[in-house]
């Protein structure tokens, strides 16, 4: 319930803040909003023992993003399904903690928008710009990494201590 | 065993480059920029934005001030086609607009990556298809791209896909000037007018608008105003930029013009 309840949020909060961004302030170099990639990266930890339902769940964000926001359903499939590889391999080697997450979530971030600028070009959708693969690169980590921060610590203040892996 | 072990591996170069050759094949056709959406992304697409649009209705309805410049401009626009029927019948002259005007609000839109579009609340249902017109109240915002059953994306002009090609003209004194809008410079906000022949007549300050010639968009639309002009190295003038006339914020209901 947990997990549904953040990737909702997530989802949802990333479709809001892209047009509320974008209609109410004039320069959002540095505040491009990738939550549902986020909500990715958080909540591998639930899944430590069964990355099937993990990858699952991840490529089904990417497939809804994916066609909700561009049309193109399939490549953000294929993309959340690479950052949950990532996070997956990754994470198997450290013991679960919040700068491990941070450090998951920079690298994803940067890989998904490699390689999804590498496919648009490849297939000739859009064409070279350095200033724009350098705006993509850097205005998409501050906001996303205050809501890494915001998440884990509504995830900490709501789970019993118990059941809290820090 | 040495051969069982080389069979094996064959296989699996056999399996991944099968699984390669699928993955590629599933690319192209999601990056298709023609296609259409099938049954199930149609399916996802409307619910995910239907319950999205209705969870953020709170976030995103018009303010009081702007429910109330609303019915003024409803009222204005009432009485101005009182006064238009009445001006045809005076002078007989049989006026028809050959484009239907669709309102629509923008409920979201993708910032951050590389497609420069928005998606609105009006799809099929209501009369739309790729290829359309948006403008909002300044002058040409995008063309529509995808249509579900109730919702459309539009690209903006401002995008910098590749496949956005805007017929064009430029309104001077003495001339038009033919050609079209292709490729955008966010550095500088300027798009890029490309002429269709050498002659210069056209200078900085003049306007640039849909063309005449394009068919599928309705002419004189604005687009932007010449902002610089670009020679090459034999000194002959091809590219203009273009300052388009709207702005990608703060934008949040443009109009459908539909044929």
């Amino acid at each position: 319930m947990r997990i549904i309840i953040l990737v909702g949020v997530s989802l949802f909060l990333d479709l809001l803040f892209n047009l509320y961004i974008s209609s109410f302030i004039n320069d959002f170099s540095l505040i491009a909003p990738l939550f549902s990639l986020v909500v990715i990266v958080y909540v591998y930890k639930f899944f430590e023992n069964n990355l099937l339902s993990y990858f699952l769940i991840s490529g089904a964000i990417g497939l809804v993003y994916g066609i909700a926001f561009t049309s193109t359903g399939i490549l953000y499939l294929l993309i959340y399904l690479l950052i949950a590889l990532i996070t997956a391999i990754v994470a198997s080697y450290f013991k679960p903690h919040f700068l491990i997450n941070l450090a998951i979530l920079v690298g994803s971030i940067f890989t998904y928008l490699l390689i999804t600028y590498g496919l648009l070009l490849l297939f000739n959708v859009i064409s070279f710009n350095i200033f724009n693969l350098m705006f993509g690169l850097i205005s998409s980590f501050l906001l996303n990494i205050i809501y890494l921060i915001l998440m884990s610590w509504f995830d900490y203040k709501t789970t019993p201590k118990k059941m809290y892996y820090l | 065993m040495r051969k069982r072990k080389k069979k094996n591996f064959q296989y699996s170069l056999i399996i991944a480059a099968i699984l390669i050759f699928i993955v590629f094949v599933l690319l192209i056709s999601s990056l298709n920029q023609n296609k259409k959406l099938n049954f199930f992304e149609v399916i996802i697409k409307d619910g995910t934005l239907s319950i999205y649009e209705f969870l953020s209705t709170p976030f995103t309805s018009p303010k009081r001030d702007d429910l109330d410049s609303i019915a003024k401009v409803r009222a204005e626009n009432d009485s101005l086609k009182l006064a238009l029927a009445e001006l045809q019948k005076e002078k007989s002259v049989n006026y028809s607009d050959a484009f239907k005007h669709i309102s629509a609000k923008i409920i979201t839109r993708n910032i951050g990556t590389w497609y420069n579009q928005v998606t609105i609340n009006k799809g099929a249902t209501d009369g739309l298809k790729p290829g359309m017109a948006v403008m909002n109240n300044d002058g040409l915002v995008g063309i529509t791209k995808t249509t579900s059953n109730h919702f459309t994306d539009v690209m903006l002009i401002t995008s910098n896909q590749s496949n956005l090609i805007i017929p064009a003209e430029i309104l001077s004194l003495n001339s038009r000037e033919f050609g079209y809008i292709k490729g955008y410079h966010p550095e500088i906000n300027q798009l890029v007018f490309n002429k269709i022949n050498h002659q210069v007549d056209a200078k900085i300050g003049d306007y640039v608008t849909t063309s005449s010639i394009s068919g599928s968009l309705p002419s004189g639309l604005k687009i932007g105003i010449i902002s610089k002009i670009i020679k090459d190295e034999y000194g002959i003038v091809n590219r203009f930029y273009v300052e388009p006339v709207t702005s990608n914020h703060n934008m949040l209901y443009v109009t459908v013009l539909a044929q």
